[in-house]
């Protein structure tokens, strides 16, 4: 399948840059065990067993699978597609008689998919520690992927501004402050007073608070329907935005070669 | 030399001007990145008002020295630093090395980060009230403002380190981040990790010390903190030009 190329390609590039990739696992560990020690020790000076409804054990899990799944939903592609624009080199895509959306998705996946097993295996490890039934990780897991599909959604509706704009690195700091805040790396959402509680249904908190709770199975079967009605009503969005930023942009884009 | 930097501080002043939506974009996340640091400690000091004898201004202290030092940092040698990278790397060192200055200041004060000033004095403004909140005496601001600028240094140590090691490391990027990283994880409570961490960044490479000494400065004055800081600072600066020297040797010029 033409499409598995694009998956190996980018998969390569991810492992190819060894000491890049260690390094990175390094510094998500870094930021795990200081999150790790410094709710520990909150839960010690507030005396109490659980924070929000999470225990200290399940906040270790959370802090850990919340600072992986940053890893799993890059921002790369914003770059690249920019780059693609810049240069002109889209025109090549173009041409190639390949689905672009689908091509980016097989890429997206393989660049985030060594990140994707070790999410895996902690998930496994995690799960010792809640009883769930076989039914319920399967809807976690179908959950999963569509979550990851509307986030790739944002993100190539983001990256569409390429079209416009001349530097897009602004958009990281931006997407990785909102990943920290909203996206519940920084600290679960569900400390938040309750008038915050609509932010649980974000794109952002969808892909890092919500996903983090759903492996640790601390969601109810109406928050997993209203998580995945969300989900499905951000796709929507985001697909509109991506057919409409398309068709406008391509008439701004100028291309080189062929 | 002064002659020098003060026209290098023009250029850089010029380009700031030139480049002023970068700009508007750098004082924006600057800012937002300590507004998320405070938020999240508010967080946690909703939940325990005291951690280890700290409550949330000692916190408010300890976060807000941090990103001084980060902008201090960030302002005077940040700009030079990123560019030193690509210079290696491309073989264009040789316009420096040939004029009669001394390469490694000239390198590390090559440009001055302006955006970075605007953050810089928020937290100056911010840290000077909590300063006044916490009535520190005028020896403990003193030695509150050498502490800031051992830190300081220390920061600028630690990236020329990682920056310089692009004469023998090319790809490692993600190498250059380590020290944010360290800094980052050092914006806590040195009592909230255990003993060996503890040990490790308060006096081997006291990542934690250049954090957590201008809050304790409240309590009582770490002298021997300060005295091991500065020394650390020595040792880390000989080192760092030690490695500049060997790294020269390395260079590949493209010319």
């Amino acid at each position: 399948m033409k499409y598995l190329d694009s998956f190996r390609n980018a998969f390569y590039s991810t492992i190819a840059y060894r000491g890049n990739f260690l390094l990175r696992l390094v510094t998500i560990f870094l930021q795990i065990m200081v999150a790790v020690f410094m709710w520990q020790t909150v839960f010690r000076f507030s005396g109490k067993g659980d924070i929000a409804g999470i225990s200290r054990v399940q906040m270790t899990y959370y802090l850990i699978i919340v600072n992986l799944l940053s890893l799993i939903f890059s921002t790369s592609l914003i770059f690249k597609f920019s780059q693609l624009v810049r240069s002109g080199n889209l025109t090549i895509l173009i041409l190639r008689p390949v689905k672009l959306l689908i091509q980016a998705l097989f890429a997206y996946v393989g660049l985030s998919f060594p990140y994707l097993i070790i999410y895996g295996f902690v998930l496994v490890v995690s799960s010792e520690s809640s009883s769930r039934s076989f039914t319920e990780i399967l809807m976690t897991l179908g959950l999963f992927a569509i979550i990851y599909i509307t986030f790739f959604l944002l993100i190539t509706a983001m990256s569409l501004v390429s079209f416009w704009l001349i530097q897009v690195w602004p958009m990281r700091p931006v997407i990785n402050a909102l990943f920290m805040l909203l996206g519940g790396q920084a600290f679960p959402l569900q400390v938040l007073p309750s008038s915050f509680h609509w932010l649980e249904y974000t794109p952002f908190a969808l892909a890092g608070n919500q996903l983090a709770l759903l492996s640790l199975g601390k969601v109810s079967s109406v928050q997993m329907l209203l998580i995945f009605l969300s989900s499905i009503s951000w796709s929507l969005v985001f697909l509109v935005l991506i057919k409409g930023l398309w068709h406008k942009g391509i008439h701004a884009y100028e291309g080189v070669g062929s | 030399m002064s002659r020098l930097y003060r026209t290098l501080i023009k250029q850089s002043f010029e380009e700031t001007l030139a480049y002023r939506g970068t700009t508007i974009l750098t004082i924006i996340f600057g800012v937002l990145f300590y507004v998320i640091a405070i938020l999240t400690g508010s967080v946690y000091f909703s939940f325990a008002k005291d951690i280890f004898g700290w409550d949330f201004m000692d916190y408010l202290n300890l976060v807000t020295t941090a990103n001084v030092m980060t902008y201090l940092y960030e302002f005077l040698f940040v700009q030079s630093q990123e560019a030193l990278t690509g210079q290696i790397l491309e073989g264009t060192l040789d316009y420096s090395l040939i004029r009669p200055v001394n390469t490694y200041w000239f390198h590390a004060l090559y440009r001055v980060d302006f955006p970075s000033l605007i953050p810089l004095i928020i937290t100056v403004g911010i840290e000077w009230m909590i300063i006044v909140r916490i009535r520190l005496s005028f020896s403990q601001i003193l030695l509150y403002i050498l502490i800031v600028m051992l830190g300081t240094l220390f920061i600028f140590c630690l990236n020329q380190i990682a920056v310089t090691a692009t004469f023998w490391i090319d790809g490692l990027s993600a190498l250059a981040g380590l020290p944010e990283y360290l800094m980052d994880a050092s914006t806590r409570p040195a009592r909230i990790y255990p003993k060996i961490i503890q040990v490790l960044f308060l006096w081997i490479l006291p990542s934690l010390t250049v954090t957590n000494i201008p809050v304790i400065l409240r309590y009582r004055m770490p002298f021997g903190a300060v005295i091991w800081l500065a020394v650390v600072d020595v040792c880390l600066l000989i080192a760092s030009k030690f490695e500049w020297k060997r790294g020269l040797e390395h260079y590949v010029s493209a010319n």
